[in-house]
């Protein structure tokens, strides 16, 4: 047990004046009778009592005091102001690169002020960063291996609508139900060819019809005969039951050489009774289809609706064979195929370009995926496109970029994808956090489009993004002359000022590995010494960030030091400085661009969809003081320890959270169970998985329960508080190997309908009587155990 | 050695104030105080000061009385006050106090107008009524 904290010595004067007048009655009841608030000796005796009041608060003030001088001794210093860091979209006037190496401000971008803040300033976090004009076209979604189209119309950004689309509600695609194969025969005499096709075809009609192919042949020339077979899911050759018309029968058959027919189901129309609608169609055995129950004055090309996927690859071989069947004199003919969509149904377009380059098995590899068609202006060189994904964090997802050309529309052979960064971003109209995976592909020359692929549902396409810092660059110009070889103060502009120590504090909270590696390769700052020898990122300087004062002459963060002789001078070329907290603004607060006019490529618009985040002001010195003296300051070792790096680890977002840390001795020495209990029933694989970890977790795992005090932590800010725990377990684990992994989970606060002797929150049930119910209304009895790991008591109704 | 004599003059008969004169003093405490003023008690006291600067107005004048009502009716025993009259008695038109005035502010100060007023305060003791007359003025 650790020592108590003495008790305040602080007396409140208002407690002061009361005991007063309580002495006044008993001794001198007059004069207290007498005591009003205009009273001379009442004012005297209030300020008398303000007086102790003021002295006894210095008392208790006095011990931190001394504590703050023992800092001051030992050289503790506070921790500078983070920059928040987000991502931006542009639309620009020309295609380039964002190349930064020469000038870091070059482009330069503002949240405008506001009520609460001045105006912010952002800085590009990455050099070379590509800029590509494109557009967005549309979005859809594979569910199922069902294409449906998304409306993205109404959620595009209003600053940057061609760069930034969001996917809003799904429709399921229609474009197939146009679905067609094209045949083109050239032969000596196209008039006997088309002759004898159109028999085959009357004859397939007739004696094994499919009654979903709808055919057309043309003659465009004397040596071309062209066949356009359709998909008609309408029913052209239904027939009503004679016994009951509302039955209608139509053939459903499949072509030789093959097993499939379209997928079909009756469709929503109103007058359908409701127990058809959605269902699939009645099969028999004779290849006959029938839908019972239609009203006779229902439109038969209304009743059924195909799926939103397209026919197999092999269909157009199985058609023509069927034909040669009919008519051995085609089977010597060799047709060429093409695959597409009619044009009046093509929503997305791109499918009748993924059909025609026969793309659509490399474009659907996985059943559940998004796209989001990108068109540009064809060019014949090649160019980098910069693309990003908002999607669930977790596990990155494998993108894919496909070329779409005028001539061969869509080609198979997915373009060259590379990741740029990823980033963990809150995201407030979705509710939690998102991630932002941000990929650059080479388009080829000549490509009119570019189709994106995702797996999984993203929530949005994101164009020509690029990571941007609030560390804008201070030009300060000024010259220092070196007039003695001793350590020399020289004052910046600005306080809050950004070093490499600053970012790699930035980079190693939590940030995706990319995103801080894209960090770590930021310049901070040049020095310039007699105008030729530069000092890049306070190389050999001391550099205070706090108060922003660079030290001439003293050794820098590593101990290095760059030695000025007398009469050198230094100047301050440019460094960067940070508005903190300031700097996390809201979503869309980015929209003004910065740039010189001569400069490529410009920057047309610019916003920001996600808030920035991140920043986080300097440190308070009473914080610091309590970092540096305070119990748990050093090698982390009990649990309470963990508890408190735990919490600064998951900073302002784990605020009202409750965190408790179980060691492997109390998971071992004392009697404990999980919530929800085995004896409840509740089939929990959440719980289930923990207990079985719990099982094999040795000493060097810990057991961290994170969660709201009411309300259950939602699976989003679980998995963000995963990654954060780990990682900080993973950075103790390397220094002192006594723990190395950690497990994380739900904290469950409950509420006890019985008996409670003790104090709430109590994660002990071992005095409590009655029934436990969790947030989601589960309830269970109370376990005889001595811990409830993962849940404790906060209310308790009698 | 010459023997000195000192008279002690011991005044062991020493007056207390009078209550009247203790309550008039309590007065001049809450109307002479500004709120703020004593760290200790900041709600002690009358901001008569805030009612520079302004029309004389009847709804001033209203304004005036309530503040006094108010603070007297907190700061004196129960039952002591007995009710406030505020009325304007000296208007001077055109003035500009205190100093050379430039000419600007002179011309603009021509405009406006000084005014005293008069305060009459009733209390009840318990001796019988009193009645406290002060004037205001800046």
């Amino acid at each position: 047990m650790r020592v108590t904290p003495p008790d305040a010595l602080k007396i409140d004067r208002d407690e002061l004046l009361r005991d007063v007048r309580e002495r006044l009655e008993v001794r001198a009841p007059a004069l207290a009778a007498s005591l009003d608030a205009a009273h001379p000796a009442w004012i005297l005796l209030q300020e008398s009592a303000w007086m102790v009041e003021r002295l006894t608060e210095k008392l208790d003030a006095w011990p931190w005091a001394v504590l703050q001088q023992f800092a001051h001794l030992l050289g503790a210093s506070v921790r500078p102001a983070v920059p928040s860091l987000g991502i931006i979209t542009m639309e620009p006037a020309e295609d380039g690169i964002l190349d930064v190496s020469a000038n870091p401000a070059r482009w330069r971008f503002f949240a405008s002020q506001n009520e609460d803040r001045g105006l912010v300033e952002f800085a590009l976090a990455e050099n070379g960063a590509p800029l590509c004009v494109a557009r967005v076209a549309g979005l859809a979604r594979l569910r199922d291996s069902e294409l449906w189209t998304a409306d993205d119309g109404a959620t595009r950004s209003e600053a940057t609508p061609d760069a930034t689309a969001w996917f809003g509600s799904e429709q399921r695609a229609s474009v197939f139900a146009g679905e067609v194969f094209r045949f083109q025969i050239r032969a000596a005499d196209a008039v006997r060819v088309e002759t004898e096709i159109n028999e085959a075809i009357a004859r397939m009609l007739e004696t094994r019809d499919p009654g979903w192919l709808r055919f057309e042949v043309t003659c465009p020339d004397e040596h071309t005969v062209r066949v356009e077979a359709t998909i008609d899911v309408t029913l052209p050759n239904s027939t009503a039951d004679a016994a009951d018309q509302a039955d209608v029968i139509a053939a459903w058959r499949p072509l030789d050489d093959s097993n499939w027919t379209p997928s079909v189901r009756i469709s929503d129309h109103p007058v359908l009774p409701w127990k058809l609608r959605g269902a699939r169609p009645m099969r028999t055995d004779d290849g006959m289809m029938l839908v019972p129950g239609v009203p006779r004055n229902m439109l038969r090309n209304e009743i059924l609706v195909r799926d939103a996927r397209p026919a197999p690859p092999e269909i157009p071989d199985a058609l023509w064979n069927t034909l040669a069947h009919m008519d051995k004199r085609l089977a010597a003919l060799k047709p060429t195929v093409s695959r597409g969509v009619r044009a009046a149904n093509a929503d997305p377009a791109w499918v009748d370009d993924a059909l025609r380059g026969r793309a659509w098995a490399a474009v659907e590899r996985s059943p559940d995926r998004s796209y989001a068609y990108v068109t540009l202006d064809a060019t014949e060189a090649d160019r980098r496109l910069r693309f990003a994904w908002v999607v669930e964090p977790g596990a990155l997802p494998r993108a894919e970029a496909f070329g779409r050309y005028e001539a061969a529309g869509i080609l198979p052979g997915g373009l060259d994808v590379t990741p740029a960064w990823d980033l963990t971003l809150p995201n407030p109209s979705a509710g939690g956090l998102s991630a932002v995976v941000a990929f650059d592909v080479v388009v080829p020359g000549g490509a009119s489009g570019v189709l994106l692929a995702i797996d999984g549902p993203a929530k949005a396409v994101l164009l020509n993004t690029a990571l941007v810092i609030n560390a804008p660059v201070v030009r300060d110009g000024r010259g220092a002359v070196v007039s003695r070889a001793v350590p020399e103060p020289v004052s910046m502009l600005f306080e809050d000022i950004v070093t490499p120590a600053t970012l790699e504090q930035l980079a190693t909270s939590g940030l995706p590995a990319s995103a801080a590696r894209a960090l770590r390769m930021l310049p901070c700052s040049v020095l310039m010494v007699d105008g030729t020898t530069p000092l890049v990122n306070f190389d050999g300087v001391d550099v205070d960030a706090v108060q922003g004062i660079v030290t001439l002459n003293a050794p820098d963060a590593v101990g290095r030091t760059h030695t000025l002789r007398r009469g050198q001078q230094v100047e301050l070329r440019w460094y960067r400085r940070t508005q903190a907290a300031l700097g996390n603004v809201g979503a869309d607060q980015i929209n003004f661009a910065e740039q010189a006019m001569t400069t490529r490529p410009r920057v047309a618009r610019v916003t920001n969809p996600l808030p920035t985040f991140w920043g986080q002001d300097r440190e308070r010195e009473e914080d610091a003081v309590l970092r540096v003296f305070g119990p748990q300051t050093g090698v982390p070792v009990t649990p309470a320890d963990w508890e408190r790096l735990v919490r600064v680890e998951l900073g302002a977002r784990g605020e009202d959270w409750t965190v408790r840390v179980w060691g492997y001795a109390e998971r071992t020495l004392l009697s404990h169970d999980l919530w929800p209990p085995h004896d409840m029933g509740v089939e929990d694989p959440e719980r289930a998985r923990l207990s079985k970890a719990l099982q094999t977790a040795g000493a060097d795992t810990l057991l961290v329960v994170v969660g709201p005090e009411s309300g259950v932590l939602s699976d989003v800010d679980l998995a963000h508080a995963k990654r954060l725990i780990r990682a900080l377990v993973a950075r103790w684990g390397a220094r002192t190997g006594a723990v190395r992994d950690a497990e994380v989970t739900r904290y469950w606060p409950l509420t006890l309908e019985g008996e409670h002797d003790g104090v709430t929150p109590s994660f002990s049930p071992r005095e409590s009587h009655g029934t436990l119910v969790d947030p989601l209304g589960r309830r269970g009895p109370v376990p005889r155990v001595a811990l409830l790991l993962n849940a404790a008591i906060t209310k308790v109704h009698a | 050695m010459a023997h000195t004599r000192v008279d002690l003059a011991l005044s062991l008969v020493r007056s207390e104030p009078s209550k009247l004169e203790a309550l008039v003093d309590r007065v001049r405490i809450l109307l002479e105080t500004k709120p703020g003023a004593l760290p200790y008690d900041k709600r002690l006291g009358c901001d008569l000061d805030a009612l520079s600067h302004g029309a004389v107005t009847a709804s001033r004048l209203a304004e005036t009385q309530g503040r006094i009502d108010g603070v007297l009716a907190r700061g004196l025993p129960d039952g002591v006050h007995g009710g406030t009259e505020v009325r304007v008695i000296d208007v001077v038109a055109g003035t500009a106090a205190g100093g050379p005035v430039p000419f600007a502010e002179r011309a603009l100060a021509s405009n406006g107008a000084r005014a005293t007023l008069a305060v009459r305060v009733q209390l009840n003791t318990e001796s019988g009524p009193v009645t406290l007359d002060a004037n205001l003025a800046r």
